[in-house]
């Protein structure tokens, strides 16, 4: 018998193409990327209005300090005195989530109360982090887009093109640019450096997510320090091994330090090294290209080889801030806001518990150590080109989102309604379980107010935060690249970023012969790096002039 | 041709949601950029192939890796459901042989991500087996980030995770070998292996040279994300096999084309390796997958 | 019609070497038990078998119930809970979400398990006979299917054509059609009397008669391990789930876990994570107890297939 193909040739090849024109979004011609100095102009940048109607004697500061306070005010100011601001049709969201799903709407108080105070739905498409640029590439294919979408930065999104904002989302630069941003208060509340990064193409394509520039600090567990007599301040790397040795106990299943990559950074950082890029008059350098790279990993190596690292430092993934909270590792390099969460998570469990913190020492006396300045951004917002009032009403909502400290409307977003979802311990609300798993919902993830010091359950901490803040940004090294835009980092980095990840964790091990390290740097030169660095510098002198 | 009405609904669910988007793969050949689509992506020629044939060491170290575990996977894995299932088969408590066999396939629910947990809990440099060996005075014994013991930690997991489940099938066809053949050869005193190789064996015959089969088309994919969990404690070079290559390389950095363009390749030498086995089977007079 | 010679009940009190009286037959038939000591060899393999599964699904229910306290001190899971709660649970299913998503699970894999193997069925049935009308062409197509994977945005733009999007459809039609199924099943159906379908069709019954009169009654254990099959493939997908649905509400179960137990575990350290200030995962205990309410379901229904496979004897028995 022949074979009679069930659908034929053609009605078969018809409908797949039919398929393909769901692709096509753009209408004519065939695609060329645009050049590095266009996709990097610049765009006049918010003004920055800094908002006051919260008194603290831990103020935020220019340099980057982020505001503290010890208390929520006991009579918080209505953030929307005159009603909700942004009445009008349901707002699509699509963005990410590190934490347990929060329950659905119909179920959640506090996202009620959210949609009430903004005076419109607030609808969260969200994926779990780890899957997000697959949802975020297919969902830019599929072309129906949401009203906004969270865009994680290119070297972790090689689909977050500058053509790519250009042809489907809004430039809001006559929103927002200059004394426009006037209309969005707490918008304009949100530190310049956040902006940076929102800016591609000679206009501004985003809102921030705002984090503190000042990095985070390498974490002390004083407590377990004190039971040895010993005082976590080293001065220089030889002071700061000799601590690790002396803190070490394996019988007692204590040890200085867990995760090799932070503490690669941490010596990177006692080297003064560059973060990530180095620019020196128009010209970039990257830091594995440097002499100091090679030096961190040997002395990596060399903690290893002294027995103070954590047994499975270079086996386990992600168990780093439970051998924090558990006492197995008594330093360790980590975010600011996991200082709060140290204490949620782990006090409970390790009694009497003690936070310190401690700046990058000095490598030595003539090299000086510096402290990495922290993205100022987790991710962008973009919002789907829309007409002109709708994109205001959504301007209008997210202004609402980023309601700064002591606001009604930051309580609510942080932790919910008053009942349900906290009890109040004088003025400061103390979160419930129903509270915990419903604040979980990702607002902080479309924007955010800049970041402030301030846990209810423990206020006494706060000050540290805010001293460490202070000394931090003295002595903050920035990344220069950081709010530009380079394709071949964008396609690239992660694809050489596995291989030397790897070599770098080999050679650290003692598995690698650091001697593998320059002709592994070579490669990536020729194949990337090189590119990157032309691509960065056309950038850069676009971005300055 | 009434036979034919039964495969129409299959052949339509295999059309629409398989071979019709199977056609995308035609982005192998092109700068893809999901904004733009297919229409409008950039031709690239044959550039996405380039990680393939330009003879990069990475992609050869995977490549070998790969090869190297589906060996070891085929020689040390795919045995063992059948003995576990022989030996389920013969046990003469029929509730016990349920019991049993409820408990061997419950690790086939848990995903790699809890696996690897456990596993690491078990053997890491602080897991029981190494605090164990300490309370002891003993030397630890580390396995988990040792290079050389990946592939043996790999395989291990994999039996653990999928011998219980994989009795299943084998089971089933067990069920149905006609007891009058025991009967038969219990009465020509037969023993016990006898019985096994001359009844029980050839029963499963077919059903493992099918399973063989399908199992060879499958040579170039071995435990994606079982592997990924665990590749930075041993580095790439032990580790890397193709899948997590084409992941480190093309879907991380955004390279759809690479990552089509390796899926055909793939797909080429998977039904290569099939119809050759098939053959093969074929000539011993086998049923094999199918018979042209 | 044929009849084959009926294998049951067997006759009895025929001796059998190597048995106890006690049991001339076992309740299934199948080899004799064999000799003491190789008995005894495996009862010991299978008990450490049993041994290795066990302990460790034993430290997930008890990290489930203990206290984090004991949890953090054990540095994950814990053999044996100090003092158990069930505060994880309560948790777990007070939410509304978890208990929403089992509902969705339980229907998408029960509706789609159903429609897998009606369609697989008639398709390995169709295929099971050479040489019938278009049987190699398809059943080429169904093996390249499995050796040719469609990509996710080309799969994602099909879904959405056909306005599928965040409909529970999306989670079922795509994965109805597993061909690594459809070729096992049709080789049961291959390996079935001829006889007994030559005779029938000689009588003049239909395919489908023959199909649902005696090829389905004969195939019972067969297509229960093949239903298995697909209700775990359908229980166990998540990542449809994140393709295709946008709404959380309309999560199943998998999905829901993975965003206790995955998330951010494949994430590097360094910089990104750092400077993202990755958020504390969920609480281990949330995790383990997670974990066991997405299994229970799933692992009750293999008794159900279990009690088909050991009717299969009656193959012999059926007469016409």
């Amino acid at each position: 018998m022949t074979m009679q193909p069930p659908l034929n040739r053609r009605g078969f090849l018809a409908t797949a193409a039919g398929v393909g024109a769901g692709l096509a979004l753009t209408g004519c011609g065939d695609f060329k990327p645009r050049p590095a100095a266009l996709a990097n102009a610049n765009a006049q940048l918010p003004t920055y209005i800094q908002y006051k109607g919260v008194a603290t004697s831990m103020p935020a500061t220019q340099d980057g300090v982020s505001a503290g306070h010890q208390h929520f005010p006991a009579d918080p100011p209505k953030a929307f005195p005159d009603g909700p601001p942004a009445k009008g049709p349901d707002i699509n969201i699509m963005n990410l989530i590190f934490n347990p799903v929060p329950p659905p709407v119909e179920k959640n108080v506090m996202w009620q109360a959210l949609n009430k105070y903004i005076g419109c739905d607030i609808n969260f498409a969200i994926t779990p982090v780890n899957d997000y640029p697959q949802k975020f590439a297919v969902t830019l294919a599929g072309g129906d887009l949401p009203d906004a979408m969270l865009m994680l930065p290119p070297d972790q999104n090689s689909a977050a093109t500058p053509d790519m904002l250009h042809a489907l989302f809004e430039d809001l630069t006559p929103h927002l640019s200059g004394d426009n941003i006037r209309d969005y208060p707490f918008l304009a509340n949100i530190p310049t450096d956040s902006w940076r990064p929102c800016v591609r193409n000679g206009g501004i394509y985003a809102l921030p997510m705002p984090r503190p520039v000042s990095g985070g600090p390498l974490y002390t567990r004083l407590d377990l320090f004190k039971k040895k007599d010993l005082d976590p301040n080293p001065k220089t790397w030889r002071e700061f091994v000799q601590l690790c040795k002396d803190i070490t106990d394996p019988k007692a299943h204590q040890y200085a330090l867990g995760d090799p990559v932070t503490t690669w950074n941490l010596v990177m950082q006692m080297l003064g090294a560059p973060n990530w890029w180095r620019e020196e008059g128009g010209r970039f350098t990257h830091h594995f290209e440097m002499e100091e790279c090679k030096q961190a990993m040997d002395a990596v190596n060399q903690l290893k080889k002294a027995g103070v690292m954590h047994p499975d430092a270079f086996a386990v993934k992600g168990k780093f801030k439970e051998w924090f909270g558990n006492g197995q590792i008594v330093m360790h390099p980590d975010a600011p806001v996991a200082w709060n969460d140290f204490y949620t998570l782990y006090g409970p469990v390790s009694k009497g518990m003690d936070i310190g913190y401690m700046l990058p020492p000095d490598w030595d006396e003539s090299t000086r150590g510096g402290q990495w300045q922290g993205r100022a951004n987790y991710a962008t917002l973009i919002i789907k080109k829309a007409p002109k009032a709708r994109i205001k009403q959504i301007l209008r909502a997210m202004n609402a989102l980023a309601a700064p400290f002591g606001t009604d409307g930051y309580l609510l977003r942080k932790y919910g309604v008053q009942g349900p979802d906290h009890t109040l311990k004088g003025p400061d609300p103390i979160p419930t379980p129903q509270g915990t798993s419903e604040t979980y919902l990702p607002t902080i993830f479309a924007t955010d107010s800049p970041f402030t010091l301030y846990y209810p359950q423990k206020p006494e901490i706060v000050p540290d935060q805010y001293a460490f803040q202070k000394e931090a940004v003295k002595k903050l090294i920035p990344n220069p690249a950081e709010a530009l835009y380079s394709a071949t980092d964008a396609k690239m980095t992660k694809l050489f970023f596995a291989t030397l990840d790897s070599l770098r964790m080999g050679i650290m091990q003692g598995r690698d012969s650091p001697g593998e390290w320059d002709g592994a740097i070579k490669n990536w030169r020729q194949k990337a790096g090189d590119k990157m660095r032309a691509e960065y510098e056309q950038a850069w002198e676009a971005r300055s002039s | 041709m009434a036979l034919f009405w039964f495969l129409i609904p299959g052949i339509v669910a295999l059309l629409l949601f398989h071979y019709i988007p199977l056609l995308g793969n035609i982005i192998a050949f092109q700068d893809y950029q999901p904004f733009i689509g297919i229409m409008h992506s950039p031709w690239s020629g044959l550039a996405n192939f380039d990680v393939i044939f330009n003879g990069d060491d990475q992609f050869l170290k995977a490549l070998v890796n790969t090869l190297e575990l589906t060996l070891i996977q085929v020689v040390f894995v795919f045995p063992v459901p059948i003995v576990l299932a022989l030996a389920l088969n013969s046990l003469v408590s029929e509730r016990v042989k349920r019991w049993v066999q409820n408990v061997l396939y419950l690790p086939h629910f848990l995903s790699w991500v809890v696996i690897v947990a456990l596993f690491q809990q078990m053997l890491g440099g602080t897991g029981m087996l190494n605090l164990f060996l300490q309370a002891q005075d003993l030397d630890t014994w580390n396995i988990i980030g040792n290079p050389d013991f990946f592939k043996t930690l790999i395989t291990s997991q994999v039996i653990w995770k999928d011998a219980g489940w994989g009795t299943i099938l084998f089971l089933a066809a067990l069920s149905r070998v006609d007891s009058n053949l025991y009967e038969a050869s219990a009465m020509d005193g037969a023993s016990r292996f006898r019985q096994t190789w001359h009844v029980t064996l050839p029963s499963l015959r077919g059903l493992v040279i099918l399973l063989l089969i399908l199992r060879l088309g499958d040579a170039l994919s071995v435990g994606f994300e079982q592997i990924l969990l665990q590749q930075t404690a041993v580095g790439l070079d032990s580790s890397e096999v193709l899948d997590t290559y084409v992941f480190n390389n093309g879907v991380v950095g955004g390279q759809w084309g690479v990552a089509a363009a390796v899926g055909l390749v793939k797909g080429v030498i998977g039904i290569l390796l099939v119809l050759g086995a098939n053959k093969i089977a074929h000539l011993f007079g086998e049923e094999g997958v199918y018979r042209s | 019609m044929t009849t084959m010679s009926p294998t049951r009940p067997s006759r009895p009190g025929r001796p059998t070497r190597d048995t106890k009286p006690r049991r001339s037959y076992s309740a299934v038939p199948g080899e004799s038990p064999g000799s003491p000591p190789w008995r005894a060899l495996k009862s010991l393999l299978l008990l450490v078998c049993v041994l290795l599964v066990v302990v460790p699904f034993l430290a997930i229910i008890s990290t489930s119930i203990a206290d984090p306290t004991q949890i953090t001190k054990a540095g994950g899971f814990v053999l044996w809970p100090d003092s158990p709660t069930f505060d994880s649970y309560t948790a777990l299913l007070s939410g509304g979400l978890v208990s929403q998503a089992m509902m969705v699970s339980v229907g998408v894999t029960v509706v789609g398990t159903a429609l897998s193997l009606v369609t697989s069925v008639m398709l390995a049935y169709g295929l099971s006979r050479p040489g019938s009308f278009g049987h190699k062409p398809v059943l080429m197509l169904l093996l390249m299917s499995l050796l040719f994977v469609p990509g996710v945005i080309p799969t994602y733009l099909m879904v959405k054509q056909l306005g599928l999007i965040n409909s529970y459809w999306s989670l079922i039609l795509p994965t109805m059609i597993n061909a690594f199924n459809v070729i096992v099943l049709r080789s049961f159906f291959m390996n079935l009397p001829r006889e007994l379908i030559d005779a029938a069709r000689i009588d003049g019954a239909s395919e489908w008669a023959i199909l649902t009169k005696i090829v389905i009654p004969l195939s019972k254990a067969s297509i229960g391990v093949i239903g298995l099959f697909y209700a775990v493939t359908y229980w166990n997908a998540f990542f449809n789930a994140l393709l295709f649905m946008n709404d959380a509400s309309k999560w199943p179960m998998q999905l829901v876990l993975r965003t206790y137990v995955v998330n951010n575990s494949t994430l590097s350290g360094g910089q990104i994570d750092v400077a993202a200030g990755a958020p504390v995962p969920p609480a281990q205990s949330l995790q383990a107890a997670i974990l066991v309410l997405s299994i229970v379901p799933i692992v009750l229904v293999y008794p159900f297939v279990q009690r088909h496979m050991n009717k299969g004897v009656m193959i012999g028995a059926v007469k016409g």
